[in-house]
């Protein structure tokens, strides 16, 4: 077969072939990007939500910030304040419902991971067991 | 000089002189398969004066298609038509495959080498009867002596194409416009493509910047683990603050806190308040059970 005779037919088919190939490049290319738009956004999404979980929970300055609940309460209704590495353990007696809120209301406002948080009435007044830890 | 090394063949349409077996070949056609007109009209160039054929030789032209060239000869332009169904009809008449010839030339393109008639066959011979190459009987020759034609009548530019291969689907015009427009289609999806990668590789771009910052988010297993950590503590201390949230609101509207314990995943507290049974529904993950005596439980778990 001499392939001289078809030489028209080989070029449009080679052109063809070359546009094809190139449209196959672009539609691959485009579902290459969307499929990676969509990973993308998930992962980008999902770094920076650890980001953000981390930040919270993993706050540096939490022990200092925990120092300060103390100072909040008379020294005399202190009944213990433990402070060691990560973990707080202190327990509060005679707390009158103000009292009890201003503390409730620090501990929650804490990024702290809360262990134990045991009110008591005792009488008229309360008493609060508290462990946590960060 | 000719300006071809392929075999050239005189073809009239009684047969082709001389006979040549090549795959490709260029053929001279004697004027009974063309027709011509020669015009002194102010053209400068050959693809002008082609466009101009039809025109100048309409008047002398038969229905059927027609092919067209043009070429200056002595300051003179001459204009010739022929019908390609013709000269294929006579190539294959010859036993040549139009898908062999290379170009076609006109015996009036070499008129001078005619000067000396030429045979074409028994009765018909070539020869140049005021300036034209002319088919004439060999008859009117008398004892006039005549050539034979060979390589040497090659002219030296001008040839055209058949146009169509015949053994081609398509026109070879036609092939070159298609074969552009596809590969320009071809470049542009490319472009396109290309365009859509560089988009891909700066998303990702985004995400390594990202990286680069918090290095240990490197790697998937090292998120995960991360991930499942925090998430478990953030909805794990969300219920407990969500819980003391609604304590403490049922205490702002007058309830009194009789105790309240939140340890492992339980939370549990009890309440005296005026009317029960306005705490039914507090929040949608906090148990309300009426203890009796004013007294309510609220209980959740993590």
């Amino acid at each position: 077969m001499n392939l001289k005779h078809y030489k028209l037919e080989i070029m449009v088919t080679l052109s063809l072939l070359f546009a094809v190939l190139g449209y196959g490049y672009k539609l691959t290319s485009h579902a290459r990007l969307e499929s990676s738009k969509e990973a993308l956004a998930t992962t980008q999404k999902e770094i920076a939500q650890i980001i953000a979980l981390q930040e919270l929970w993993g706050d540096k300055k939490l022990t200092q910030k925990l120092k300060g609940i103390e100072p909040l309460i008379d020294k005399s209704k202190v009944s213990s304040f433990k402070l060691s590495g990560k973990k707080l353990t202190a327990s509060f007696d005679e707390l009158d419902i103000t009292q009890l809120n201003r503390l409730s209301n620090k501990i929650v406002a804490l990024a702290v991971e809360i262990k134990k948080f045991k009110v008591t009435k005792v009488g008229e007044r309360y008493r609060l067991e508290l462990t946590c830890k960060w | 000089m000719p300006n071809s090394n392929k075999g050239l063949i005189l073809l009239h349409k009684s047969g082709a002189v001389p006979v040549v077996e090549a795959q490709s070949i260029d053929v001279m056609l004697s004027p009974a398969l063309y027709t011509l007109k020669q015009e002194a009209l102010e053209i400068g160039f050959a693809h002008q004066a082609k466009k101009l054929a039809p025109a100048v030789l309409d008047e002398l032209l038969d229905e059927g298609e027609y092919r067209y060239g043009a070429f200056k000869q002595n300051e003179v332009w001459v204009f010739v038509a022929y019908k390609p169904s013709q000269v294929m009809e006579a190539l294959r008449r010859s036993g040549i495959e139009p898908s062999s010839v290379h170009k076609l030339y006109f015996a009036q393109q070499s008129a001078e080498m005619f000067a000396t008639p030429i045979e074409v066959d028994a009765h018909t011979v070539l020869s140049l009867v005021g300036g034209v190459v002319t088919v004439m009987p060999k008859a009117l020759l008398g004892q006039q002596r005549t050539l034979r034609f060979d390589e040497s009548f090659h002219p030296r530019s001008g040839g055209v194409s058949l146009g169509a291969d015949k053994s081609s689907l398509i026109a070879t015009k036609e092939a070159i416009v298609l074969s552009i427009a596809l590969v320009v289609w071809g470049v542009l999806f490319g472009i396109e493509g290309m365009g859509y990668s560089h988009q891909k590789s700066q998303q990702t771009h985004v995400i390594d910047e990202m990286l680069s910052q918090h290095t240990v988010l490197q790697s998937q297993y090292t998120r995960d683990s991360i991930a499942q950590k925090y998430r478990k503590r953030d909805t794990q201390e969300r219920a407990k603050r969500r819980f003391l949230k609604e304590v403490s609101s049922v205490v702002r509207y007058g309830g009194v806190l009789q105790s309240l314990e939140i340890q492992g995943e339980t939370f549990k507290a009890i309440l005296e308040v005026k009317t029960p049974s306005s705490y039914n529904t507090i929040d949608a993950s906090i148990k309300v059970k009426q203890l009796g005596n004013n007294q309510i439980q609220l209980e959740a778990n993590a």
